[in-house]
């Protein structure tokens, strides 16, 4: 297999094991040691004319099909942590469980998708997945301060800088949260971090809105299935007094909605203000569950199969209301992942042309059409 | 036609200027730099804009917008012959969206009046620059500006959903969206802090946050600038965000208290101005703790203000920082470099070390909970090779700051003054990788040209001497 991309034996790895079935089609999988690797990978990939999907946990892009799955396993670990500057660079391939790990004993928080400790932090960043904590710590795209990458183009570029503030030319690293691999593949990431508060609540409450209304800087206010919650957090005291104003009954710690596992994954994008019409369309079509972010206008649920008409009419409404609606599941085109394209198309065309010239990186990740 | 007389057709006579008083005016921002502008339009609205600029590229002129001119890199400053689009007529505050949090404005908006508007709703714009009573919001995202709220609250970049931009073509676009993640490449990563070089913002959808319940603001004076930038290292390390936290140096509280006479400990060799927000209860103890924190370090003074006029009289000294300074020296050089907070103090150290070797007057005022530095040089630029002199201290300073891990700019941008510096932070490959982007979205290089990326970048050279 190594011959076949033209790489001395010794310095990848075949994996078999590690790589989910849903990478089944994939010809090769490649796991490189170093950045400079992958680049090469890309290079030799884009010498013939063959397509590359980064892959972390498998979880991002379920079933996308790709000629060589270039696995992260061996980007992984922590690189740089600096707790004093709230600043931690970590390999591409480190999962959110390591990273928490690395984290805890200073008391700090990367504030990433909460549920789903197996994803690694390259896919999480490729893929701009945000987790339930956006409403207060903002998408993930906030926390990415720097990136390492291989580009389509097969060279090795750093962006931006470990640093919390730095305006320093176009900043790529931004650029690359949620580009889906689009650009190159990510070595490394530094990360901005925040400080874990001491005492965290979640409360039941009646109305998300009142909610929102009421708290200054709630972490999340979430609507599933089973009700409403705010989730909290600051001083014992702050807490308490947040609490009693609310009035539900409360836990400590804060209690996330299990992950939903349906095999047609769904993401509606809304304006943050007509999450509750979004959710009389969404509960119209009878999902098992959901989980509604109120305040940040993201409601995600599932499905057991990819049911073109009525998935059509929800992306329809979404589009009406000035949002879109992602999707999520094995054998998707782009245009049925996301819908049609939009927001200077030409402009993200040319610069898809500019970084990867070959079409090598996840080609026809993003649709096309509008 | 001439283009003058293209462009009269398109706006009438009075919002096309060209006497030579008025490009004398256009031909500086608020930085050292001189430019050449053919003449400054202001257009009305968006379609404006993009006729503007489609009229420009049949005439082989480049574009600059502008909003306040109150940049200090030179990024308003066209170094080539150009059309200086002034945006300060784009001013519409749009309906607010109290629930999702967020308004659409447009680019000519002044930062301070955006967030006195927004006052009867409880909520404001949080990016506040010490220019935030003349700098507009399209200058905000030009820069990605900060300001000394930013600590807690992220640049300006975190405060932008979308942007409705006419790009080099002509064509009106709008990135990001109301909705959160919208499908494709999140251009605003890029065109936020991109100084007018992908385009031109014709309206700009700001995300609003809360006023907080509470405020609390410390003024702690310190016995030497070691024990204030220690303070500040402890804090952030201590798990606590202040909302701000801010520092100056001897010389600026003298001339602070000169101007304003707010109170400041004028026997401190360093005041750090910090503040805390929340609801009461957290707002008191966090205040508790950053002044035993600073007591810990041999605080000599802590001043804890906590009714509006006094809180206000403290912020006044810090935000008339740059007024007071003029009472100095004709002429100051404001820097702006980023340091990991945990090197503050063996960086301003040295600082201090180069100022006095090439015997500046230098005073300090900055941003040192995100470690964002503004040493600012004071200096007759009527004397001859004063200019030079602190051109060579700043740049000595730069390479201190990046030998440290830090950054060429913190929130003022490269624009022309510091974009040959690029590569002390970037190697080629880096910077051809940033211009990619810069030929994707202005192929023809109409767009600001010469700024942000240095000399010999692809798209350098307008006139088509491209790699």
């Amino acid at each position: 297999m190594s011959q076949a991309l033209s790489l001395s034996d010794n310095s990848f790895e075949e994996i078999s094991v590690a790589v989910p079935n849903a990478f089944a089609n994939a010809t090769y999988a490649l796991a490189p040691r170093s950045i400079e690797e992958a680049a090469t990978v890309v290079q030799s990939a884009a010498d013939q004319g063959l397509a590359i999907m980064p892959v972390g946990s498998g979880s991002t892009l379920r079933s996308a099909e790709a000629d060589i799955a270039l696995v992260t396993s061996h980007l992984r670990g922590i690189i740089d942590y600096q707790p004093d500057d709230l600043t931690i660079v970590v390999g591409a391939g480190t999962t959110l469980a390591e990273l928490d790990a690395a984290l805890a004993p200073r008391q700090q928080s990367a504030a990433l998708p909460e549920v789903s400790p197996y994803r690694t932090v390259g896919g999480v960043v490729a893929s701009g997945t945000s987790g339930y904590s956006r409403l207060r710590y903002g998408p993930t795209s906030d926390r990415v301060l720097e990136v390492v990458m291989a580009t389509g183009y097969g060279e090795v570029v750093h962006a931006g800088g470990r640093l919390v503030k730095n305006v320093t030319g176009y900043d790529l690293s931004r650029l690359v949260a949620g580009s889906y691999g689009s650009l190159g593949v990510i070595g490394s990431v530094c990360l901005k971090l925040w400080p874990a508060a001491s005492v965290r609540r979640t409360v039941v409450i009646d109305n998300a809105l009142v909610g929102l209304d009421t708290l200054y800087q709630p972490v999340a206010v979430l609507e599933t299935e089973n009700g409403t919650s705010a989730y909290i957090q600051g001083t014992e005291r702050s807490v308490q007094i947040d609490g009693d104003a609310l009035g539900g009954v409360s836990s400590d710690g804060f209690i996330w909605p299990d992950p939903i596992r349906s095999p047609v994954l769904v993401d509606v994008r809304v304006p943050a203000r007509l999450v509750p019409e979004a959710l009389v369309v969404v509960r119209s079509m009878s999902p098992q569950r959901f989980v509604a972010q109120h305040g940040v206008g993201v409601i995600e649920t599932g499905f057991d199969s990819y049911d073109e008409p009525s998935l059509g009419e929800l992306r329809a409404w979404a589009r009406r209301s000035g949002g879109s609606v992602a999707v999520s599941a094995a054998g998707l085109s782009a245009e049925q992942r996301w819908g049609p394209a939009s927001g200077a198309i030409a402009v993200q065309r040319r610069i898809l042309d500019l970084f990867d010239p070959s079409g090598v990186c996840n080609p026809g990740i993003f649709s096309e059409s509008s | 036609m001439t283009f003058i007389s293209d462009l009269e057709a398109l706006l009438g006579s009075d919002r096309v200027r060209h006497h030579p008083l008025d490009l004398a005016v256009f031909a500086k921002d608020a930085g050292v730099v001189q430019g050449s502008v053919v003449a400054a339009v202001l257009p009305e609205t968006t379609e404006e804009v993009a006729a503007i600029v489609r009229l420009a590229a049949r005439h082989d002129t480049p574009i600059v917008p502008r909003g306040a001119g109150t940049g200090l890199a030179g990024g308003a400053v066209p170094t080539r012959p150009g059309l200086l689009v002034v945006l300060m007529r784009l001013d519409s505050i749009e309906e607010i969206d109290t629930v999702g949090r967020s308004v659409w404005v447009g680019p000519g908006v002044i930062n301070l009046d955006l967030s006195t508007s927004l006052e009867p709703y409880g909520l404001h714009f949080a990016p506040d620059p010490s220019s935030q009573r003349a700098c507009t919001i399209g200058g905000n995202v030009a820069t990605n500006a900060g300001g000394p709220h930013c600590l807690a609250d992220g640049t300006t970049i975190a405060h932008i959903r979308a942007v409705e931009l006419v790009t080099a073509d002509g064509e009106i676009v709008v990135v990001g969206g109301e909705a959160p993640d919208s499908p494709g490449l999140d251009l605003r990563a890029v065109v936020v802090g991109s100084e007018g070089t992908l385009g031109i913002v014709t309206r700009v959808l700001v995300r609003l946050v809360q006023n907080p319940p509470d405020v609390a603001t410390l003024l702690i004076g310190f016995p030497s600038v070691e024990s204030a930038s220690q303070t500040v290292s402890d804090v952030i390390s201590n798990g606590l965000i202040p909302a701000a936290l801010e520092m100056m140096d001897k010389r600026m509280v003298e001339a602070v208290e000169n101007f304003v006479h707010a109170g400041y400990p004028l026997e401190a060799e360093a005041v750090l101005l910090a503040e805390v927000t929340g609801t009461p209860s957290t707002v008191v103890s966090d205040a508790e703790r950053i002044a035993s924190i600073a007591s810990d370090n041999g605080a000599i003074d802590v001043r804890i203000a906590t009714d509006d006029a006094e809180r206000a009289l403290l912020w006044k000294g810090r935000k008339s920082a740059f007024g007071a300074v003029a009472q100095a020296a004709p002429d100051y050089y404001l820097h702006d470099t980023v340091v990991p907070r945990t090197r503050l103090v063996e960086v301003m150290n040295k600082i201090y070390e180069i100022g006095d070797r090439y015997g500046l007057t230098m005073l300090n005022v900055f941003h040192a909970g995100d470690g964002n530095l503004h040493p600012l040089m004071a200096f007759d630029a009527k004397e001859p090779g004063m200019l030079d002199l602190v051109h060579a201290a700043a740049r000595e300073m730069v390479e201190a700051s990046i030998e440290a891990g830090g950054s060429l700019s913190g929130e003022h941008g490269v624009g022309i003054e510091k974009r040959d510096l690029m590569p002390l932070v970037f190697s080629e490959i880096d910077l051809d990788a940033q211009a990619r982007i810069k030929e994707a979205f202005d192929p023809e290089c109409l767009m600001n040209p010469d700024k942000v990326l240095p000399k010999g970048s692809r798209c350098f050279d307008a006139s088509g001497v491209r790699k």
